[in-house]
């Protein structure tokens, strides 16, 4: 293998594997580390994703989808259940392993190298305190790599930022705690994602239910970082099944992270740019993080392969991504930070009047429109956000 | 000292982005406390969604 690179990204999940393609179509040669034995296992994912954000270089395939989502149920502390139905579709429930999967062959058919096994535990600096390569042991073999660019693409744990001096650690505020079961042999919708909502069934985060079709769905839940205790997410999450689920058989079960943060900016460094989860660009309302990771990593790799043509690594040439991203992403990233803080503040009470009051709606005519409406009647405090959401601005 | 037991942990990293002092290292299957560096703030014990880790008062 050479020891030699333009750039190398460290994580092959959809962030990785978009900053390494776009980096290697602009003529980079490019390496993507894996520390995991396979891209795309284990899912640690809720897998849904909105198809209008869907980065539009990409055309979605349909062995990527396991179902198309075009109703949305939210499940009040009382069992109400207002439904609402969207005339078009409004996401998918990807599965991820080969989407994943499939986004690592593309970028490997576009050049780049990728290594599974991979475990990236250092970052190599120049005299002049550039990043330019890692320490790595592929397969029990350590090697020390050169780089011109690292790309960050290593999740929540975001370690290759704090070993370049980026203080990634997040606050108990900021981390989403989860857990999500893969329950099967129950009878669920598979065009309706359902969300429970309400202290009962989690304080401080929700739960969802994300049909996977053949009678089976992605049954989790989060709850943030101060809100929770050691084991707080899986003893909530079973009781949930239990109690709704009984019959159901778990087929699956991961725990995992999500950052739920407002906008950061502070993701580069002289050589080095962090990606997706790493650089915390998950919506911290819903936790949602694909569409995002991957807008975040195409735009670094867009960046990489110019700095790579103009031989400029420094902070001061990418800052060009983070100038794009903060464009992309600033805006929407505060205001779902905000609505969510707002969230936070609702009792019981309050969802069960707000469901009450949307269910006196016909169902024909229930939207999400109207039903924010409701929230503001009983909370006016967000009139502000929803007037900004809808106005664009 | 932050002790683990190791057969229910499922290696997701969220300890690991919480450490303030970055003492925790995760590998594909395999998590490593550096009680050298860990100042025992118990952050990644509160964090744990499976209940993996345990604080003990004695650094």
């Amino acid at each position: 293998m050479k020891n030699n690179w333009d750039v190398i990204v460290v994580g092959g999940g959809p962030a990785g594997s978009m900053a390494a393609w776009n980096s290697a179509k602009g003529g980079a040669s490019v390496l993507m580390l894996e520390k995991d034995r396979e891209i795309g296992v284990p899912v640690r994912c809720g897998e849904c994703v909105d198809n209008v954000l869907f980065p539009k270089s990409i055309k979605i395939e349909d062995k990527w989808i396991d179902t198309t989502i075009n109703k949305i149920e939210f499940i009040s502390p009382d069992s109400s259940n207002v439904k609402i139905k969207f005339k078009n579709t409004i996401g998918y429930i990807l599965d991820r392993r080969v989407f994943d999967s499939d986004l690592a062959k593309y970028a490997s058919k576009a050049g780049v190298t990728i290594k599974t096994k991979a475990y990236v535990h250092g970052l190599l600096v120049s005299d002049d305190g550039f990043v330019n390569g890692v320490k790595v042991n592929i397969l029990g073999d350590e090697f020390e790599l050169k780089s011109k660019i690292v790309i960050g693409a290593d999740g929540v744990e975001s370690r290759i930022g704090r070993m370049a001096g980026i203080n990634t650690a997040l606050k108990m505020e900021h981390i989403g705690s989860c857990v999500q079961a893969v329950v099967s042999g129950i009878d669920i919708e598979d065009d309706s994602i359902k969300l429970y909502v309400g202290e009962n069934y989690v304080p401080g985060g929700y739960i969802w239910v994300f049909p996977k079709g053949n009678y089976s769905a992605n049954i989790g839940l989060g709850i943030l970082g101060k809100y929770s205790s050691s084991g707080k997410p899986k003893m909530y999450l079973e009781k949930f099944i239990n109690e709704h689920f009984p019959n159901g058989s778990i087929t699956n079960y991961v725990a995992g992270g999500v950052p739920a943060t407002n906008f950061v900016d502070n993701i580069i460094e002289n050589g080095i740019m962090l990606v997706g989860d790493a650089a915390r660009t998950a919506n911290p309302l819903t936790g949602g993080g694909i569409n995002a990771a991957m807008h975040s990593g195409e735009i670094a790799g867009t960046c990489a392969s110019n700095a790579i043509k103009s031989e400029d690594y420094s902070k001061k040439f990418l800052a060009e991504y983070v100038k794009i991203w903060t464009k992309f992403q600033k805006k929407p990233q505060e205001q779902s930070y905000r609505i969510r803080e707002f969230a936070l503040d609702l009792t019981n009470d309050d969802y069960n009047h707000i469901a009450k009051k949307a269910l006196a709606i016909s169902e024909e005519k229930r939207s999400l429109t109207k039903i924010f409406k409701i929230v503001i009647w009983r909370k006016p405090s967000l009139i502000f956000d929803v007037i900004k959401l809808f106005a664009g601005f | 000292m932050i002790e683990i037991k190791k057969n229910l942990c499922d290696f997701c990293g969220t300890c690991v982005s919480v450490c303030p002092v970055d003492c925790i290292e995760l590998f594909e299957a395999r998590i490593e406390i550096d009680n050298e560096k860990c100042i025992n703030c118990g952050l990644c014990v509160k964090v744990c969604p499976l209940g993996v880790l345990e604080q003990n008062d004695e650094k």
